[in-house]
């Protein structure tokens, strides 16, 4: 004898709902919803039966039917879900790297230390109110030394070990000829620095034939020796980035006067005395001075409407001191094995 | 200049120590280092008088000699050096004795012979680096009496570097004057026996009037005992100074000179002839210097002069002639005034740069040449006796320097310093320097003595009284607020950014000499001429780079032999170019690169790098610099560069730089084996940039429109790019190559070349039919003027 229609859905619904749960993948899935619930699907079939059924059975069958219809498309639904986050844990199984490996970068170049050193010059005195000028390395007599009060003959000549090209032209021996140029097309108040290429004819441990210098210059009204000491200090604490005893001596050059020449208290050892500082303590790191009234007569500017200072500091030697590095010659030779350290 | 304590505080009388005063002389200008200790001997060295000598029984050069140090007994000792002779004083090392060397004496057998003790040489006693026999001391020494009082050990030592300011500072008087001013002390002069003239030996003495020699005193002293020795005091404060003993009557002279400043020079009457007369040198006048060496002088050059020519280079160096030898009875020492500038003028075109030149140039007190004649004098007449003549002086007083006063008004002290200096505390300072003073209203006038020649003008007096109350007493003013600062033009690129650029590109910054190789330059700069340096350092470094290539390729081969294989360096700098007379300087940035383009990579294969790495490195370096700029690259040739690897680089009509690969000649040259390209930018022309102006973006979609097109082999990709955009005109927004094609079936003298046109429209959205007769226009145009024609699309 058949079994009741009650019954056989019971058994449609156990069979389907094993097949669902056992379903591999979302195609399989689909499947089963167009074999169940589909246009000719089994579950719709029986929808179809029930106002087939006699009338006392007709509703219970009814709910019946409804009722796996709803448990089947729940059914659907959830392995649906649960597929697509089977096949997604899958896809992000497969495409799992090992995270560890080097990045694809190309590799980066560097700065040299001169540069770096010298645009960190740039921004202290920028910021202080200075502008950045530049001028020619090869470079006259007039304005690398007569203009600066070095006339010919003069033993302040023999300072300088100079570079000729002619009898008149030198390659200049320092950025002071700045000055000059600068004051022969600016009028005052100035304040300007200007970096760049000096040459000496003088090589040895502690010397190359080319270095570099920044040059700078102030002419106001009222400047006086406190104004130079004071943006001398700032520039040497901005720089090393720390307070430090600093020290003004007086000293001669031809185009200041009075003139300094500033030490500051060894990095290295902080005043204690070491190698580095030949054990005084105490480094030399620039030149200054008030400009000199004949300077300023030679640029045609008033000793009585204004005064100025001027300094003069190496490069090279600052970032020596600032990187540690104790070979002058190394900023020439351009080894990658130096080059590479700054980055 | 190097100063002894007991020379120094023979000239000045000072409370503190020796070791105060470098921080004092430095803080007032006069740079000094360390303390250099001369150490006193050990107690048991002694004057030893040799009595007698015997030689060694048993072995040649060993003498051995009878000592007496002044005690009751004679002592034996076995010596071996070439100067020992009966009569004779040395230092005597009695046993137990600890040499400076470290070395102990004591009782020896000396090939059998018992030696008690040492003769020592100078180097023994660490009183000099070498010695070649036993040190002579005075023959006055009583034997038995102690050295280091008799040498005045111990000392201490003290190097002052001077600026060329202050020539009044080049002797102990110099510098007892400055520790007199500076620690309140008092000067002293210590005395010497004086000197009366006996003789009447003496010269008349002509100046020229010309001006290089205003004040000259002479003295002529006969009857000096020929090869007299330097007393040993002399002789070590020479040797401390850094002077070496020549000659009794030359010692003298180098003594007085290091003593009070004063050059001097000492020479053989007998050789003499005639009348002194200081004059300018005739045209190519010759003289033969004591040191042998004979130059020819110009009109400009002063000499001392007798009867029979030029005797001494003024005020530099004496002649051969007349110099002082072992033989010489007769002296005539001479003490000038000579004028500075000639002086330099003259050192400084024959190259001669000595003691006497060195203070003359810098300025000696025009006060000082009697002084000296009296000084010398009276230690020749001590050291080798003789009989002075009269001294003999002839001046042009017009021509010695004048000292004016000088007014130092207080508020220009003040507005200088920043600070106001009290007005007793000025006074004092110029009171301590020794200069004239006289207070007037709103200041001082002052004059300066005749030792200092840096005091002319208001601005010397400020700076004296700036060191002498010391720098470190000034305020100090923070910056205030900017004065000038202007920003650079928007429009204008920093080259820090081109730096910025190239560095994170891998390419590392290099900084080389401006001066390079005239032998490697050749190969590189083609007709260009550069700039020679008349005195370069090296051979390496003979004239100024006229382009970045040089330093960079040679900054590649220092890398290449150090096995760096893989390397992109970059220079920014200027170059020098010469044209004609004129010489220009131009900013220009360039770079060079080597070995692989992409590095080692885990999955990568290397590739060597090649044109297009560096071009496009170039072209990314344009845009980051300026958006938009067009750089035009012209197949070309250059002397440096690869023929068919290279290109003239132009923009907005003007060349501005080059790039390719470098020429296998110039590799060579350096030792590089591999490729290198390189490129060259000039700054100046690329810096100028624009400020950027903004247009609406198109609201409607664009349309790409791929197309192949097959055109000759020959034709540049740069010709065909230009004919599509000009063809596409407005439409065309962006174009780009996307493939590149050379194969049998584009045809043998066919290249293929795919490019990808997107077209839109500002106005209306743009039609497939439109989209397709654009496409059109453009393949006409290439038909008919480039000859190419469509593959497929």
């Amino acid at each position: 004898m058949n079994a009741s229609p009650i019954a056989e859905l019971d058994l449609l619904l156990g069979n389907a709902l094993s097949e669902i749960s056992a379903a591999p993948n979302s195609a399989v899935v689909e499947q089963l919803r167009i074999a169940l619930l589909g246009r000719q699907g089994t579950v719709t079939a029986q929808l179809k039966l029930i106002g087939a059924q006699p009338p006392e059975l007709r509703k219970e069958f009814g709910a019946a039917v409804n009722h796996v219809r709803d448990q089947l498309t729940d059914a659907l639904l959830d392995r649906s879900v649960e597929i697509k986050e089977e096949e997604q844990q899958a896809q992000i199984t497969a495409e799992k790297v090992d995270v560890t490996l080097p990045g694809r970068g190309r590799h980066k170049g560097s700065l040299h230390p001169v540069s770096r050193t010298l645009r960190r010059i740039e921004k202290i005195f920028t910021r202080a109110g200075f502008d950045v000028a530049h001028g020619p390395e090869i470079e006259d007599d007039f304005h690398n030394f007569e203009a600066l009060n070095i006339p010919k003959n003069h033993p302040a000549r023999a300072m300088h070990d100079t570079f000729y090209v002619s009898d008149e032209t030198v390659l200049r021996t320092h950025t002071s000829p700045v000055q000059i140029r600068y004051l022969e097309t600016h009028t005052p108040p100035v304040a300007v620095i200007a970096p760049g290429r000096v040459y000496r004819c003088d090589s040895d441990v502690t010397h190359t034939p080319m270095f570099h210098q920044v040059e700078g210059l102030a002419v106001d009204s009222d400047i006086s020796f406190a104004d130079l000491k004071g943006v001398l200090v700032f520039f040497l604490e901005e720089f090393f980035e720390r307070e430090l005893p600093v020290r003004f001596r007086p000293s001669f050059f031809p185009f200041t006067e009075p003139s300094a020449e500033v030490d500051m208290g060894c990095v290295f050892c902080d005043g204690g005395g070491c190698r580095i500082c030949g054990h005084s303590g105490w480094i030399e790191v620039l030149g200054c001075g008030m400009v000199h009234t004949e300077v300023f007569r030679q640029v045609g500017i008033d000793n009585e409407l204004f005064t100025g200072y001027a300094f003069g500091l190496g490069i090279e030697r600052l970032a020596m001191l600032r990187y540690g590095v104790d070979d002058l010659r190394l900023f020439f030779e351009n080894e990658v094995s130096f080059l590479r350290q700054f980055a | 200049m190097i100063i002894s304590e007991n020379w120094l505080r023979e000239w000045v009388d000072f409370d503190l120590g020796f070791d105060s005063l470098p921080e004092i002389l430095t803080g007032a200008g006069l740079e000094t280092g360390v303390i250099e200790e001369v150490a006193p001997l050990p107690e048991s060295i002694v004057a030893g008088h040799i009595r007698e000598i015997t030689p060694h029984p048993d072995a040649d050069g060993l003498t051995i000699c009878h000592v007496d140090a002044g005690d009751s007994k004679t002592h034996q000792v076995v010596c071996g050096a070439p100067n020992v002779l009966e009569g004779i004083v040395v230092p005597f090392a009695r046993i137990r004795t600890r040499l400076p060397s470290g070395l102990k004496i004591g009782k020896a057998l000396i090939r059998g012979q018992a030696s008690a003790g040492m003769l020592c040489s100078a180097a023994e006693l660490g009183l000099e680096e070498q010695s070649s026999g036993l040190l002579l001391l005075d023959p006055e020494l009583r034997p038995g009496e102690l050295l280091n009082p008799h040498l005045q050990l111990p000392d201490q030592l003290l190097e002052v570097e001077l600026t060329p300011n202050r020539g009044d500072c080049l002797s102990i008087l110099g510098i007892a004057r400055e520790v007199a001013a500076l620690t309140g002390g008092s000067l002293q002069e210590p005395k010497l026996p004086r000197v009366r003239p006996a003789g009447s030996e003496s010269r008349t003495i002509m100046l020229d009037g010309t001006g290089g020699c205003a004040r000259y005193v002479g003295r002529t002293i006969t009857q000096v005992r020929p090869g007299a020795r330097t007393p040993d005091l002399l002789r070590e404060r020479l040797r401390r100074a850094g002077s070496r003993s020549i000659d009794a009557l030359v010692d003298i002279s180098n003594y007085v000179m290091l003593e009070i400043g004063q050059p001097m020079h000492a020479f053989d009457s007998d050789r003499l002839k005639g009348d002194i007369c200081v004059r300018r040198a005739k045209p190519r006048e010759r003289i033969k210097l004591l040191d042998g060496e004979p130059i020819t002088l110009d009109a400009d050059a002063l000499l001392i002069t007798d009867g029979s020519g030029a005797v001494a280079l003024a005020g530099i160096k004496g002649g051969a002639g007349t110099m002082i030898h072992e033989g010489t009875r007769a002296i005539f020492l001479e003490a000038a005034f000579f004028d500075p500038n000639g002086i330099a003028r003259t050192a400084r075109r024959h190259n001669l740069n000595t003691d006497a030149s060195h203070r003359f140039e810098r300025g000696v007190d025009f006060q000082l040449p009697a002084k000296a004649i009296e000084r010398a004098s009276a230690l020749v007449l001590q050291i080798c006796g003789g009989t002075c003549g009269p001294r003999v002086e002839s001046a042009a007083r017009r021509l010695l320097p004048k000292r004016k006063w000088v007014t130092l008004r207080a508020a220009r002290l003040q507005r200088m310093l920043g600070v106001k200096v009290p007005t007793a505390k000025v006074s004092g300072v110029f009171a301590a320097l020794g200069m004239s003073c006289q207070r007037i209203e709103g200041g001082w006038r002052v004059k300066a003595p005749s030792h200092r020649y840096d005091i002319t003008a208001e601005h010397d007096l400020v700076e004296e009284v700036a060191r002498i109350v010391g720098y470190d007493r000034f305020p100090l003013n923070r910056p205030k607020v900017a004065v000038s600062r202007r920003l650079a033009p928007e429009a204008l690129v920093p080259l820090d950014r081109a730096k910025d650029f190239l560095v994170d590109r891998g390419y590392r910054e290099a900084i080389t000499y401006s001066f390079v190789s005239a032998d490697l330059q050749k190969h590189i700069r083609g007709r260009q001429s550069a700039v020679k340096l008349k005195n370069p350092i090296s051979a390496h470094m003979t004239e100024m780079r006229v382009s970045l290539l040089p330093g960079l390729l040679g900054a590649l081969a220092n890398n290449a032999r150090r096995r760096v294989r893989d390397i992109r360096l970059f220079e920014a700098g200027h170059v020098y170019l010469k044209k004609g007379k004129a010489i220009r300087e131009n900013q220009w940035l360039g770079g060079v690169v080597m070995g692989s383009a992409n590095g080692i990579d885990w999955d990568q294969h290397s590739r060597e790098v090649d044109f297009f790495d560096v071009k496009g490195d170039v072209e990314d370096l344009a845009q980051a610099s300026q958006r938009d700029l067009d750089l035009i690259y012209t197949t070309g040739t250059h002397p440096a560069y690869q023929a068919g690897q290279y290109a003239d680089i132009s923009a907005k009509g003007r060349t501005i730089g080059r790039i390719g690969r470098i020429s296998r000649v110039l590799l060579s040259e350096l030792d590089i084996a591999i490729p290198v390209f390189g490129f060259e930018l000039d700054w100046e022309l690329l810096q100028h940039g624009n400020i950027p102006e903004h247009s609406a973006a198109s609201r409607y979609p664009a349309v790409n429109r791929d197309i192949s097109l097959a055109v000759p082999k020959d034709a540049p990709a740069a010709v065909v790019r230009a004919r599509i955009e000009s063809s596409a005109h407005s439409l065309l927004v962006a174009l780009e190559l996307i493939d590149l094609y050379e194969a049998p079936e584009v045809g043998d003298q066919k290249k293929s070349l795919t490019y990808r046109l997107t077209l839109q429209s500002n106005s209306r959205n743009l039609t497939d039919s439109e989209a397709d007769r654009l496409i059109e226009v453009v393949l006409k145009d290439i038909r008919e003027e480039i000859g190419g024609e469509l593959r497929s699309s």
